[in-house]
Parts: structure tokens; C-alpha cells; sequence
């Protein structure tokens, strides 16, 4: 007893450590349930970090640009420069003004999808730097399931629209999902080449950008090639658009062509996403 | 319980607002500087305490992996705790050098975990994460509270009535 009373605190502090080592442990894998602690939490935070997010975006429409000032200089010469080109294409913008917004890639994209889909607001992000992960407003209650495809209407070229791919669905709970962008670490996307139909995959990174290999190390594939979705393995719904290439490095060592790309979406700026649910 | 108000509000302002108002693409991490904050003021067992609940409603909204964010937050908090008492208390010196060294801290210990969850992660992005803004930010952030809130974070240590 003297023993215990001695060591209270530091035993305390190991029980603790030990029993958060076995819950990371137990929970690195991909889990098939979310436990009862998660869906509690999840259903009573969500509705309050869905009008803070609102709110968060009204406010960050006012002050966002204030805190860019490091880019300011080089942004502004680059501003000047647009403003002239841009306003000889105002006229004709002025056709079709009320088309303009992201409301319309939406409208577009609800439009021609083959598949069902749910619209869902981004209620928060993933605090700390590390992941590109989010929270949306929407989850079994909607039919939402886990592993379901995440997208958002992008428009390729003029006039004509794609589903592009966001990311997908690792939990669900009543009324809110988890979701992991293509950006990720963890995630990992089966591509192919729309022009010339080769395969390969990529995957996110630390630093937010995304790059992959392909299967055939002699394929030929150059800057600007459209990737879409192939639909291997089952992870994603197969041909929704993911981006352009913007960097080709084929490498001998390795037998493999490395390619970076640029993703159709803007992953700082996501504020509605549509689910697929068929 | 005010203390639990505060966590769960910061914790929706941080995952919320605060993505809006980066610095250089680094978001602060104010979970963190609350937790020294509370630490430095109430002790190892505020501290430590505090921390679990921070790191596991953080783990719990936004990660797969439960328990990292809690383990890390919970030394922090205990050792914040244990080193306080050996310091001077009204020091403007004290949240600036904890919320620097926990900030290093949190990034080292994270980036072994994720090394450990075999997630493929390279040396030098681990130091890159190690000594980013995030320091400099977290402890502007952690002063500026400091200052305004200072009349409730530093409560008179003797007492002579009970509570």
C-alpha cells in the first residue's frame, strides 16, 4: 500500500498512456463501425459548427484578403495587368451573368449525372496542418454510406461541365460523414488517361499536392493530358474528372513514369459538395 | 465546467473560422494554446485532464485514428503542470516559452506516430513542420490572450478560506 500511495501519480499517468497507445492502436486500421462516443459527439457538434462554418465564410468574404498582404505586391502588378483585359470581356460576360456563380457548376452538373446524389454543406475543417480532411452536414439519414464517392460540378472547358472528384467517405454518422479529400496522405485514386486510356495511381501528400505513377512505364502521356477516374478496386465511382497533368518525370531507375497533377478543384475554397449514394 | 464551455468553443471556432485566416498556408493551433494556458494556471491535474477531453473531441470530429491528439495533449498538459510551480508567476516570459516548446513538441511527437502508423513521411518535412510559423503564430496568439485574460488565469495560489 505505501508502494501505491508512493507512486500514485506516476502510475496514473502510465494507465493513461497505456490506454491511449491501445485505443490508437485498435483505431489505425479502416474501422467498419464508428463507436457510440463518436456518434454522440458528432450528432450534438454538428448543427453548431454547420452555422459557425456559415458564419466563417461571411466574415472570411470581408477579411480573407487582408491577411494575403505577403502576396500583395506581386499579386497587384499581376491584378493590373487583368483588369484591362478583363474589362473588354465584360460586355460579353454581361449575356451571361446570372450564370456565372458556383451555383451554376452545380445546377449543370445535377443536371447531367447519371448518378443519385445528395448536396452537403462543409460544416469544419481538420484542425493543424497535417491533413485535408472535413466534416459534412449530411450522413445515414440521407442514405450516405461509408466509402461513398465525393464530387462537385467543375467545368472542364466552355460550356461544358464534369463531376470532379472531391474525395470520399470514411465514417458516417446520423447527420454528419467524415470526409477525406484526393489531397490526403491516406488516400490513393486508380486513374487513367482519357486520351490514350493508360492506367496508373496517385496519391496525396504532406504537402497538399498530388502525384502518381503509371502502370506502363512507356505510355505516353504529356502536360495538359485529362485524367479521369478508372474505377479499379472500387474505391472511387469509375470516370469522374480529377485533373490536368501539369508535370511529366519519367525516371529510369524505377521502371516508372511520374506524373504531378493540378486538381480541378480548389480544396482551400469547398464550401457545398454533392455525395453520390447509388 | 466553464472550462469545458471554453474547450468546446474554441474547438468550433478553430475548426470553423480560424482555416480562413491563415498565415502563410499555417492554421494556429489554438487547442494548444488553450491547453498551456489552463495548465500554466491551474496545475498538473487541470492540465492533464483538460488535455484528454481537448485532444479527444478533436480526435473524435476530425481524425480516424482516435487517441493520438489525446495522448500528446495529456503529457503536455501534465508536464506544463509539474514545471509550473518552479516558475516565477506573472511573467509575460512563461506562455511564450510553453506554448513554443509544446508547439515543437506536438509536431515531433506527431510526425513519430504517423511514422509509426507507416504513413510515409520524410525526415526533412518533419523538421520543416517542426520549426514553421505555426511557433511564431501560436505564441502571439497565446500572448494576446494572456494579456487580456490575465486577472482570471492568474488566481491568488494561497487561499485561506475553502472552496
Amino acid at each position: 500500500m505505501h508502494f501505491l500511495k508512493k507512486y500514485k501519480n506516476r502510475i496514473l499517468i502510465i494507465l493513461v498512456i497505456i490506454i491511449m497507445l491501445t485505443i490508437i492502436s485498435n483505431t489505425s486500421d479502416e474501422r467498419n463501425a464508428i463507436t457510440i462516443a463518436e456518434k454522440i459527439v458528432g450528432n450534438l457538434l454538428t448543427p453548431i459548427s454547420k452555422v459557425t462554418y456559415s458564419i466563417g465564410n461571411n466574415v472570411a468574404d470581408y477579411f480573407g484578403s487582408v491577411f494575403d498582404f505577403i502576396n500583395a505586391k506581386e499579386e497587384n502588378d499581376m491584378l493590373k495587368e487583368h483588369v484591362s483585359a478583363l474589362e473588354s470581356h465584360i460586355r460579353d460576360l454581361e449575356n451571361i451573368i446570372g450564370k456565372t456563380d458556383y451555383l451554376r457548376n452545380e445546377a449543370e452538373i445535377l443536371k447531367e449525372t447519371k448518378h443519385t446524389t445528395v448536396s452537403s454543406q462543409i460544416v469544419g475543417m481538420e484542425p493543424g496542418n497535417w491533413y485535408y480532411r472535413f466534416t459534412i452536414d449530411k450522413g445515414s439519414n440521407e442514405r450516405i454510406v461509408k466509402g461513398a464517392t465525393v464530387i462537385q460540378g467543375v467545368e472542364v472547358e466552355q460550356g461544358v461541365f464534369q463531376e470532379g472528384i472531391v474525395g470520399r467517405v470514411v465514417d458516417v454518422g446520423d447527420n454528419w460523414s467524415k470526409v477525406i479529400s484526393i489531397v490526403d496522405e491516406l488516400s490513393s485514386v486508380s486513374f487513367k488517361v482519357i486520351r490514350t486510356q493508360d492506367g496508373g495511381v496517385l496519391s496525396g501528400s504532406i504537402e497538399g499536392t498530388v502525384s502518381g505513377y503509371l502502370f506502363d512505364n512507356e505510355a505516353d502521356v504529356i502536360v495538359g493530358d485529362k485524367l479521369y477516374t478508372s474505377g479499379l478496386g472500387g474505391t472511387y465511382v469509375k470516370d469522374i474528372y480529377i485533373g490536368e497533368v501539369s508535370d511529366v518525370e519519367s525516371s529510369e531507375k524505377e521502371l516508372t513514369k511520374r506524373i504531378t497533377i493540378t486538381p480541378a478543384i480548389d480544396f482551400k475554397k469547398l464550401y457545398k459538395v454533392l455525395v453520390i449514394i447509388d | 465546467m466553464l472550462i469545458i464551455l471554453v474547450i468546446i468553443l474554441n474547438l468550433i471556432i478553430q475548426s470553423t473560422i480560424l482555416p480562413y485566416f491563415s498565415i502563410m498556408g499555417v492554421v494556429p493551433n489554438t487547442s494548444l494554446v488553450l491547453l498551456v494556458l489552463i495548465s500554466l494556471a491551474k496545475g498538473k491535474v487541470y492540465g492533464s485532464v483538460s488535455g484528454l477531453i481537448i485532444g479527444m473531441l478533436q480526435d473524435i470530429m476530425f481524425s480516424v485514428t482516435l487517441g493520438i491528439n489525446s495522448l500528446i495533449y495529456f503529457l503536455i498538459g501534465y508536464f506544463i503542470g509539474f514545471i509550473e510551480d518552479t516558475f516565477a508567476r506573472d511573467n509575460i516570459i512563461n506562455p511564450i516559452i510553453f506554448t513554443a516548446s509544446s508547439t515543437m513538441f506536438y509536431n515531433i511527437v506527431y510526425s513519430i506516430f504517423l511514422y509509426f502508423l507507416s504513413i510515409k513521411i520524410t525526415f526533412t518535412e518533419v523538421i520543416s513542420a517542426t520549426f514553421s510559423v505555426e511557433i511564431v503564430y501560436n505564441c502571439l496568439i497565446s500572448v494576446i490572450v494572456y494579456k487580456l485574460f490575465r486577472r482570471f488565469i492568474l488566481e491568488p495560489k494561497i487561499r485561506f478560506s475553502k472552496r
